[in-house]
């Protein structure tokens, strides 16, 4: 009986229905945090590349062999240039700028790990009513360990740009995988109705492809300008190295413009057809956010590629792509009856 | 009516069937080809101080004859198989070279000998490190996915299991199309298969054109040399390696300054450079292959042949060109980074396909 009751096969008592609501408040709540601080370090981790502050600590988990990284070179051993000359360190000097940008980005993917820690317990109840939430928080928590390890190997590559490459693509399946938890948890607030999806649904898809290719080939463009920043004498002196990138940069920019228009159109069509408030926010977001990411993009282009505004950049393609992850896992669970008696009631 | 219905009972006894045979084979090729799109990163992962240099901003690679003697100063006298220049300022160099060890092939003198890769700096030429050549990664996975690490036999059996995978796909629209016919709903098992099937089914017929017409030709990428990988038969040992002389003879510097005969074109196409330089085959010079500085998007390489003569005169000669169409569409590069992805997912959704459609048979 007991078992039947956890399943939702027969009626909770109130008591018991107000516990599976602040459980799931509470899980929602610390998912969002959990993927605005996974955004955030997208955009930290993008900050050190930009600031050329990658190798700021040479080492990997501890900075120049220390958990709190020095502040003077003065605290660093006499010949720290020959210990970490396979770092880069043979020709340049300590700079406890970079070395104390990339110890921020180390503490922000510390935080994530606590975070997602905390959003893996928050996720325990749903283990057995609704698996598909644990299960989803399970593989997010592994992905956060794996990344944290990928991290581990950028530095220990020096950078290379396939490594950073890598290391950021598995940040964005993090983010979808820990969105579709959280949509799934939380379907009733954003569940659209049946003929509404049925038009969405490949404007969507194809807002969805189109996306993902525009971000490979965004990927390849920041290759390229790594590998030209790595032959210039000067990495903040970008005259010319616009000319230099290959035909991939025409693409990107060919392929911007249908990004934005799909999207728009992606945008109108759900708040034409979706009352709900939650997705009509997501929709006008989706607009703002594809706006400043063509924005930005112009704004590389435009001006030798300033490096703060790669980030941006960055940040705004992540938080387009998450919008459209989070549609498309609104749509996907609308299709799904909820184990939960009281989303019907809520929704 | 009932002609259909046979027609669709037999399509589907055989696409069970083909699964049946040939879902072993499938799920090795699913796994080490999957692996195998991304082997150069997990390579670099796994070995950082062998693949990956710091940059040295603004500084130039060594030229050839520079590198050339480093090599030399840490290796000789072993015989150099391959040079592989540094494509990105993060990138090694890597050299392949002929070293006496306790497993691998005996040379023609009956000596057990060995390839070995070194990876050296290329703009101090400092020695790196050095690993054999069986325990790469990519060739590592590359046996597997080619020969189950067994021998050229099982080459023939994962042939026959790629024409089987064509054959599945064929069946599987036609059911497909039944379906769709009927107005009823499709599994995800069918939705995957329809979606994936272009993918699937290129790199059938890529699989079978290199199987059949190009082994032992071209490689997934000019690193991972392909023809070095004939396990059955083991390295040619006898060939002649690289000359140090030969090699610090050639015009200098490469890569892009090596004029042709005729007119002042560089020796590689603009925006091209020299992925690898090795010794032909009975002594006929040194080849020359550029490819754009990138694995994606290789259709095709050119390759030089370098024959040194008296003094300080060289014979080029425009050797016919690598078609790499086939590779390009078996890996998926041919389409970037995004096909490359795309090609893993659609080898990881081969192991899907077989436990889905295994449940599906189950059910009925």
């Amino acid at each position: 009986m007991d078992k039947e009751r956890k399943k939702g096969h027969s009626p909770l008592s109130p008591e018991e229905i107000e516990k599976e609501k602040r459980q799931s408040r509470r899980f929602r709540r610390m998912g969002l945090i959990t993927i605005g601080a996974v955004l955030f370090l997208i955009w930290v981790g993008s900050m050190v590349r930009a600031l050329d502050a990658g190798m700021g600590c040479p080492d990997w988990p501890t900075c120049f062999g220390q958990v709190v990284p020095p502040t003077d070179v003065s605290q660093l051993p006499e010949n720290y240039k020959e210990i970490y000359a396979d770092r880069g360190y043979a020709d340049h000097d300590f700079d406890p700028f970079k070395t104390w940008t990339e110890y921020v980005n180390r503490l922000t993917g510390t935080t994530i790990g606590l975070l997602i820690f905390l959003t893996l317990i928050f996720a325990w109840p749903y283990r057995k009513k609704d698996p598909s939430v644990w299960w989803l928080t399970v593989a997010a928590f592994i992905l956060v360990g794996f990344n944290g390890w990928l991290g581990s190997v950028v530095v220990s590559s020096n950078l290379h740009p396939a490594m950073i490459t890598t290391h950021m693509l598995m940040s964005w399946i993090l983010v979808a995988v820990l969105i579709v938890a959280v949509t799934s948890s939380q379907r009733h607030l954003v569940s659209i109705e049946p003929s509404t999806v049925k038009s969405l649904k490949p404007v969507l898809y194809l807002a969805i492809f189109l996306t993902l290719v525009q971000v490979v080939l965004g990927t390849q463009v920041r290759e390229q300008v790594d590998q030209i920043a790595a032959a210039a004498a000067d990495y903040y002196q970008r005259d010319g190295w616009i000319a230099q990138i290959g035909s991939i940069l025409k693409f990107h920019i060919l392929n911007a413009l249908l990004v934005v228009s799909v999207n728009i159109w992606l945008a109108f069509k759900t708040l034409q057809a979706c009352q709900k408030p939650r997705v009509k926010m997501v929709a006008n977001g989706l607009i703002i956010v594809v706006g400043l990411t063509f924005l930005l993009g112009l704004a590389l282009y435009m001006f030798n590629l300033p490096h703060l505004l790669q980030p941006l950049h960055l940040l705004m393609a992540s938080i387009l792509f998450s919008l459209q992850v989070f549609l498309y896992a609104a749509i996907y669970y609308s299709n799904k009856p909820s184990p939960y008696q009281w989303h019907s009631e809520e929704g | 009516m009932v002609k259909q219905a046979v027609r669709t009972f037999r399509w589907q006894r055989i696409h069970w069937m083909l699964a049946f045979l040939f879902a072993f084979p499938w799920m090795t090729l699913a796994i080490t080809g999957a692996g195998l799109g991304f082997s150069d990163e997990i390579d670099r992962a796994l070995n950082p101080d062998l693949r990956n240099v710091p940059p040295k901003y603004g500084q130039p690679p060594l030229a050839l004859n520079q590198l050339v003697q480093a090599v030399e100063q840490q290796l000789s006298p072993q015989k150099l198989l391959a040079i592989y220049p540094a494509r990105t300022p993060f990138d090694t160099t890597r050299v392949d070279y002929l070293a006496k060890g306790k497993r691998g092939n005996r040379d023609i003198r009956g000596n057990k000998q060995q390839v070995k890769q070194a990876f050296f700096n290329p703009v101090t030429g400092q020695f790196k490190g050095e690993r054999n050549w069986q325990d790469a990664l990519p060739i590592w996975l590359a046996n597997w996915h080619v020969y189950l690490s067994q021998g050229q036999w099982i080459h023939w059996v994962l042939l026959v299991s790629c024409l089987g995978l064509g054959s599945m796909v064929f069946t599987g629209w036609l059911m497909v199309r039944r379906r769709l016919r009927d107005g009823s709903h499709l599994s995800v098992h069918a939705q995957v298969g329809v979606g994936l099937s272009f993918v699937w089914m290129a790199m059938v017929l890529s699989a079978v054109w290199v199987g059949f017409f190009q082994m032992g030709e071209v490689g997934f990428s000019a690193r991972s040399e392909m023809s070095l990988l004939n396990a059955s038969k083991g390295y040619d040992l006898n060939q002649p390696g690289l000359s140090h002389a030969e090699l610090l003879r050639l015009p200098l510097p490469l890569p892009n300054e090596v004029k042709m005969e005729k007119g002042q074109a560089n020796i590689c196409p603009e925006s091209q450079q020299i992925v690898r330089i090795r010794a032909l085959p009975r002594g006929e010079g040194i080849e020359l292959l550029c490819q754009p500085n990138a694995d994606y998007g290789v259709w095709s390489q050119t390759r030089w042949r370098v024959k040194p003569l008296e003094g300080q005169k060289f014979q080029l000669e425009r050797l016919p060109q690598n078609e790499r169409w086939t590779w390009a569409l078996h890996s998926g590069t041919g389409l970037g980074l995004f096909g490359r992805i795309l090609w893993v997912w659609g080898s990881l959704a081969l192991l899907y396909m077989v436990w889905s459609g295994y449940r599906i048979w189950r059910e009925r």
